[in-house]
């Protein structure tokens, strides 16, 4: 899967954990800049993640990307392991 | 603008006192409190003003102080919530489900119980859920209450609860029960620390325990606040403690619904469930409120299974 195909799946699914049908994701993007991006729908944003790619993180992997970029970087990551 | 909500704050000292400290050790979490504070309900605030300046005198009896406080508070909302948010967002229930679970994990470890207790006593501050429903009940339940109630709490913790019923000129009397001797030791501590001089008659008492046919006593409310969730069978104990209720008498319920949390073991999953189950014990429900957790509506909450905290009062036929 491209980079591209992967931030394409990643925004459909950040439109809905969000609510935002018109968001356009990119690699800066972070919390600050979506409203309801807190802890709990971070988590339901990562967890959705797992369950769109077939991917698993680790606790600490939940927390760590600081911006859509390394949300993306992350998923990479995982399906290449 | 986000700013305005903590700025306005400036009209609370206890408040302001307790959030700037906050922020200032947690400066990544600004951004949740000034949300949780920027809607909040004048009524609200000014109870949050009052519970604030509690956690600032229990804080004076805590080792570490504030400091200590917001630490344990930013532990319970990184180390204690978190992995718990994840394991319900996986599988759709909460991780334990038995009490022999949550007491081998969370309640014989005593070091870890004391930062999860002092954790939660901020939250009930910051958390807009935890905010709502102490002012519901400060301002909405114990005013309705009439003159010469017998009132009791079933796991009366940190005494806040306690506190503003002994404040309160309709409460005829005050008591607590709860199973463990430490905590009945901390509650009566912190109704010290808390300046309560009226008499508190705090038992060691199990609900399950407890034989209403061996002593006439009665209540004309009990107060069961975040209980039902650490038990197996919340019907149960709801009609345990009913036995106690005069007739009209009224349980005031708070339950969250989506809360995970490691000792939360019953799944409540909304305030119509928390209201069935009431009925369920044979209690007739008067009213009930869903405050959602932090920058959600109600709506949100129900659509996301976000944690909504479900205020049900319960009357004894």
């Amino acid at each position: 899967m491209t980079r591209d195909e992967i931030k394409d799946k990643l925004t459909l699914i950040l439109r809905d954990v969000f609510d935002e049908d018109g968001l356009v994701a990119t690699d800066a993007m972070t919390s600050d800049d979506v409203d309801e991006w807190d802890s709990t729908n971070h988590v339901r944003l990562m967890v959705a993640v797992e369950a769109e790619f077939g991917i698993r993180f680790e606790t600490d992997e939940i927390t760590a990307p600081e911006n859509v970029g390394e949300i993306i970087d992350l998923i990479q990551a995982k399906l290449a392991a | 603008m986000k700013d305005d909500a903590l700025a306005a704050l400036d009209a609370y000292p206890s408040l302001d006192r307790l959030t700037a400290r906050l922020v200032a050790l947690w400066p990544e979490h600004k951004d949740y409190v000034d949300k949780s504070f920027v809607d909040r309900a004048p009524e609200v605030t000014a109870t949050s003003e009052d519970v604030a300046a509690a956690v600032l005198r229990l804080a004076e009896t805590i080792p570490g102080g504030l400091d200590g406080l917001c630490g344990d508070y930013r532990f319970l909302c990184e180390k204690i919530v978190l992995p718990e948010e994840l394991h319900f967002r996986r599988h759709g229930r909460y991780r334990l489900s038995s009490f022999e679970d949550a007491l081998e994990e969370c309640y014989a470890n005593a070091p870890f119980m004391a930062r999860y207790m002092n954790g939660l006593l901020v939250s009930n501050v910051i958390w807009h859920n935890h905010a709502a429903a102490i002012s519901s009940y400060a301002r909405e339940y114990l005013p309705a209450l009439k003159p010469g109630s017998r009132h009791l709490e079933i796991g009366p913790g940190h005494g806040l609860f306690l506190t503003f019923a002994a404040m309160n000129p309709a409460v005829a009397s005050v008591s607590g029960w709860d199973v463990s001797p430490t905590s009945i030791a901390h509650t009566r501590e912190a109704l010290a620390a808390l300046g309560v001089t009226r008499p508190v008659t705090l038992t060691l008492q199990n609900l399950f325990e407890a034989d209403p046919a061996s002593d006439s006593a009665r209540f004309d409310s009990i107060v069961m606040s975040e209980i039902l969730e650490h038990l197996e069978d919340p019907v149960a104990a709801l009609k345990s403690a009913m036995a106690w209720l005069s007739p009209g008498g009224t349980i005031w319920v708070n339950v969250p619904a989506n809360s995970p949390a490691p000792d939360h073991i019953f799944l409540v999953e909304s305030p119509e469930h928390a209201c069935d189950i009431v009925r369920a014990a044979g209690l007739d429900v008067t009213s009930w409120h869903g405050f959602p957790m932090t920058g959600a509506t109600l709506e949100k909450a129900r659509k996301r299974k976000l944690a909504v905290s479900c205020v049900v009062v319960g009357r004894k036929p």
